[in-house]
């Protein structure tokens, strides 16, 4: 850890970068790692022809200030500062980096910090990385601009707050603003696979869409709505169901019943740990009612103890697991076009409440890029 | 915040016809890393700060690589009606950065390329090898990515 901090690190924003990276999905993890095997662009920074600011952190060994340096000579319109005295900038960027090692010239190891955390009886073992001093991103392949051998004057410590480094005017020159156009959300084309995913048109490109994942969100959306307005709907059941609970169960169940009401539940006591359910939320549809409201207790007090969920949260999330439409469900037309436009009306479209992806798109330029074009 | 077309999300302050300072965050980051920036810089740009594809709330992509990355960056400037941004990329943000620049090298009015390299080497080198086992051989060894991140 302290190879990756400065001196004077802000407690706060290491707090930040812990939980930021604690929330990334690990299958993106993996897979932005894989994607930096190959990345070269050392041929086109000569190309580079905005005006471009290199910023390097002093203590940072994983892209070193004289490897940025070294970059900012081949960028015709760079320039190269480290931020080792711009504070906000370094709160961010500098301090606390998990940069890769890009340069492969001073590369380190995971560092595993006694930090008081729950999870420091069980730190991963130490991973070590083999170096290889000699690699080289500018090797002898590329053209140098000129290149006049003082970059170390490029290192003298500056004095400039972050107002002045990242607001400097010249780096902004007036121009005059290009329209560029911005598509619509609608769905053109829908249609199902293996009774699980919903392959869609839109104007952004091809959508694969998790059927199941896809209404969990838009239920979960929905329900937390409900609870904020107070709104309710209730499909009343021609035979009402009785149900008998565990005592714990049943004390939950008399707990939450103005919240299972504003959910569309309509229940009331039945004898001793009994419950009598009259009416269903109607996005539940045919479902057995008890089987709907025993799932939804179970997820609920699963949750529970998994999560700390605030109440409504917690139930609206239950609710949704347990009244979205299933794997293997086979849709209609109408039904495939309306579930991909409303989760495209979502407040967060792309996960479950519990943070799977719902979608994935396939951009007319991904397309392009499959058949080579 | 939410695009249009779903696909991303992101934190944004300032005002809309501002000029557009657009943020890619590292990693290991997320749009919510960006947050006393958007704050410092919002008085004088429409400061923004993306989740990631796959990241927070944004779709993943269906393959990842930094070209992929690229396109869809320009996809969510096109989505937020940015024109001309000044893009600050950190890290895996500044690669995207520079590939954009080699597809798009009009787009912007400026860009700013923080804690990035131009290149990562080939990916059979030994080096890369062991970056990449040392940072995914944990997860294979059924680590997750809340216990790796207090490591780092």
């Amino acid at each position: 850890m302290k190879e990756l901090v400065g001196d004077d690190p802000d407690p706060k924003g290491m707090e930040l970068a812990r939980e930021c990276m604690a929330s990334v999905p690990e299958a993106s993890y993996r897979a932005m790692m894989l994607a930096l095997m190959g990345f070269d662009q050392r041929s086109t920074l000569k190309d580079i022809s905005v005006p471009t600011l290199l910023l390097s952190g002093s203590k940072d060994n994983n892209a070193p200030a004289p490897m940025m340096a070294k970059t900012a000579t081949f960028i015709p319109s760079a320039d190269a500062r480290y931020t080792s005295s711009c504070k906000a900038v370094k709160k961010a960027l500098g301090n606390y980096t998990i940069t890769p090692d890009i340069d492969g010239t001073e590369a380190r190891t995971f560092n595993p910090v006694a930090a008081a955390s729950p999870l420091s009886n069980d730190f991963p073992a130490e991973p070590q990385i083999k170096v290889n001093k000699h690699f080289d991103p500018f090797g002898a392949r590329v053209q140098r601009k000129q290149y006049d051998g003082k970059w170390q004057e490029l290192f003298e410590p500056f004095k400039r707050d972050e107002e002045e480094t990242v607001s400097n005017t010249t780096l902004f020159p007036e121009e005059g603003p290009a329209r560029i156009p911005v598509p619509e959300s609608k769905v053109y084309e829908c249609f199902q696979v293996n009774g699980q995913y919903l392959v869609a048109q839109t104007a952004a490109g091809m959508m694969v869409v998790d059927q199941q994942a896809a209404h969990q969100r838009i239920l979960y959306e929905k329900f937390l709505d409900q609870f904020s307005r107070h709104q309710q709907a209730t499909q009343q059941l021609l035979f009402p169901r009785t149900l008998e609970l565990s005592p714990a169960d049943f004390e939950l169940v008399i707990s939450l019943v103005d919240d299972l009401r504003m959910l569309g539940f309509d229940i009331s006591e039945f004898g001793k740990n009994s419950v009598i359910i009259n009416g269903t939320p109607p996005e539940a549809g045919k479902g057995e009612a008890r089987e709907l409201l025993e799932g939804l207790l179970e997820q609920y007090k699963l949750n529970m103890t998994r999560l700390k969920l605030d109440k409504h949260d917690n139930m609206a999330r239950s609710m949704a697991y347990q009244a979205a439409v299933k794997r293997g469900t086979v849709l209609g037309r109408q039904e495939m076009v309306s579930l991909v436009e409303q989760l495209l009306q979502c407040h967060i479209p792309a996960v479950t409440p519990a943070g799977n992806p719902t979608f994935i798109t396939f951009a007319d330029t991904d397309l392009a890029a499959w058949f080579n074009r | 915040m939410i695009t249009k077309d779903g696909r991303f999300a992101y934190e944004a302050a300032g005002d809309l016809d501002a000029t557009p300072l657009i943020f890619l965050h590292g990693i290991g980051g997320a749009a919510r890393a960006w947050r006393q920036q958007l704050a410092r810089f919002s008085t004088q740009f429409r400061a923004i700060a993306w989740d990631m594809p796959g990241y927070g709330g944004s779709a993943p992509l269906a393959t990842v690589s930094i070209t992929a990355l690229a396109d869809v960056l320009q996809q969510f400037i096109e989505q937020l009606g940015a024109s001309k941004p000044i893009l600050v990329g950190h890290s895996i943000g500044g690669m995207i950065v520079q590939k954009w620049l080699a597809q798009f090298p009009k787009l912007a009015r400026a860009v700013v390329l923080a804690q990035t390299s131009p290149a990562f080497g080939k990916a059979d080198g030994d080096w890369q090898k062991s970056f990449i086992a040392a940072r995914l051989g944990p997860l294979d060894r059924g680590e997750t990515m809340k216990s790796l991140a207090p490591s780092w």
